[in-house]
């Protein structure tokens, strides 16, 4: 990599191109394998990754690509900033920024990502939905499980 | 939809309260049977480790080494940071593993008990294999880190046998075992295992008094003499304001200078542990401040012994 090389273009699978700072975009291992490997140019596709959700995966790395850089922004106050982050995405975008941080290979994103689901995610149903699967127990097996475990289910 | 791969979705299950995870079970069949898997109640104490443990990385830990088992053994050394993982061992139908130190020798081994197949290595050795050991009784460890304790070279654990409890003592030097019968009436003492002096105790709590708040009896059993199966026994009432209820507080375990250490299970506001020594018959409270927002929900606190004397440099 020479260094003259400081800006690098991520395509999304929609083929939205995302102009970016090396600095960012390395902190997804995939992309700085890839760029290790040189065996992308400029520009690298992103095939698992749509525009809307890579927009927002390069906002979080550019909001942490700064304060790794010159530290003058809080640790606190970047645990804010990752709080609000995730605040307002509906199930549908944490489930595809998980995929992304995942595929992109960020793990401070992913456990952010994860942690917001477990700290959103509250009934059974909704983790239906999210799984994209059917409950198969009997209705029998079910209040069996419930009966065995009383304590869990008694509010 | 996609689906989200199996270990991203145990990621998201590890960071919930453990009570969403007993309800969680009754997702479906598939789910209900992975939460149950030694895979994953393992990577839900690692998970709960590194995001609710309270107090700082310890400037001199007591630990010196680390096991951590999810697929493949991993020996984690705080006190470099430096971890490694050993060779794959392949078991069929899930296995259990400790860490045990032989203090003569000063050597860790890694000891893996599976149904029929029991294995160890000898860490910082070139051993290539894990070796067989033959032991003349089928078990099954629990998964809690409670119920194990390494004391003096002899490794702990509680364990079903048929369908009673046993404690499983294995001499981490000669690789031999002996098992001390457990009836079943006083199974629930050994749910937490500590090391008392040296010794191996046993310990629970419960207040039959009809006034919860502020008392709780201790009940402590202390193995004298294992040929001979011999233990002593000790029962203690503490009083203390600040215990409110005595079924949120947990043993962590006994520090040093033989005191034990007991916790409150959750955050609250004061947040209280407790010292009581047996010797003295004192109970000591100390309030831990520093949870922050974490005050406003519940979140459950996790304590460690090794950890904790470093209270005095806060």
């Amino acid at each position: 990599m020479s260094k003259s090389e400081k800006k690098i273009v991520l395509k999304s699978l929609d083929n939205e191109a995302f102009e970016v700072e090396k600095a960012v975009a390395l902190q997804s291992q995939t992309i700085w394998v890839m760029c290790e490997d040189k065996c992308v140019g400029n520009e690298i596709p992103l095939e698992n990754v749509t525009g809307q959700i890579l927009a927002k995966v390069i906002d979080y790395c550019k909001k942490h690509a700064v304060v790794d850089g010159d530290g003058d922004e809080s640790s606190e106050e970047l645990k804010n900033w990752d709080t609000e982050f995730t605040k307002n995405m509906d199930q549908s975008t944490l489930f595809n920024m998980i995929l992304a941080a995942n595929y992109l290979n960020i793990k401070s994103l992913l456990n952010l990502t994860c942690q917001a689901v477990a700290d959103k995610t509250k009934t059974i149903d909704e983790f239906h939905t999210f799984l994209n699967i059917e409950n198969n127990f009997t209705p029998e097996e079910e209040a069996q499980i419930c009966q065995e475990n009383l304590w869990a289910f008694d509010d | 939809m996609d689906s989200i791969p199996t270990d991203l979705v145990l990621n998201i299950f590890s960071r919930l309260h453990s009570k969403s995870i007993v309800r969680f079970r009754c997702l479906s069949k598939l789910w209900g049977s992975k939460l149950h898997h030694p895979y994953f109640t393992d990577l839900f104490l690692t998970i709960l480790d590194s995001s609710t443990s309270l107090i700082p990385p310890p400037r001199k830990p007591r630990v010196e080494l680390l096991l951590f088992s999810y697929k493949v053994h991993v020996i984690y050394n705080p006190s470099t940071g430096q971890c490694a993982s050993l060779p794959e061992l392949r078991t069929y139908g899930g296995s259990y593993s400790f860490l045990g130190f032989d203090p003569i020798d000063k050597q860790f081994k890694v000891f893996s008990v599976a149904k029929d197949d029991h294995r160890i290595r000898t860490l910082g050795t070139k051993e290539m294999t894990w070796r067989k050991v033959q032991c003349p009784l089928t078990h099954y460890p629990y998964l809690a880190w409670s119920k194990r304790i390494c004391i003096n070279g002899v490794l702990y654990y509680v364990a079903e046998h048929d369908t009673s409890e046993l404690i499983v003592c294995f001499d981490v030097r000669s690789e031999k075992f002996k098992f001390i019968e457990v009836m079943e009436e006083e199974c629930f003492i050994y749910d937490h295992l500590i090391n008392y002096k040296g010794k191996l105790g046993g310990i629970f709590m419960n207040d039959d008094s009809a006034d919860r708040s502020g008392t709780l009896k201790l009940c402590l059993r202390v193995l004298e003499d294992v040929e001979e199966q011999k233990w002593s026994e000790y029962v203690y009432t503490l009083q203390d304001d600040k215990i409110e209820d005595w079924y949120s507080i947990s043993v962590v375990g006994v520090t040093a200078t033989g005191e034990i250490l007991l916790s409150k299970d959750y955050t609250s506001k004061p947040y209280y542990v407790f010292y009581f020594s047996p010797e003295r018959n004192t109970l000591q409270s100390v309030e831990i401040q520093g949870f922050g927002e974490y005050y406003e929900h519940r979140h459950s606190v996790s304590a460690f012994i090794d950890y904790v004397e470093d209270l005095n440099f806060l």
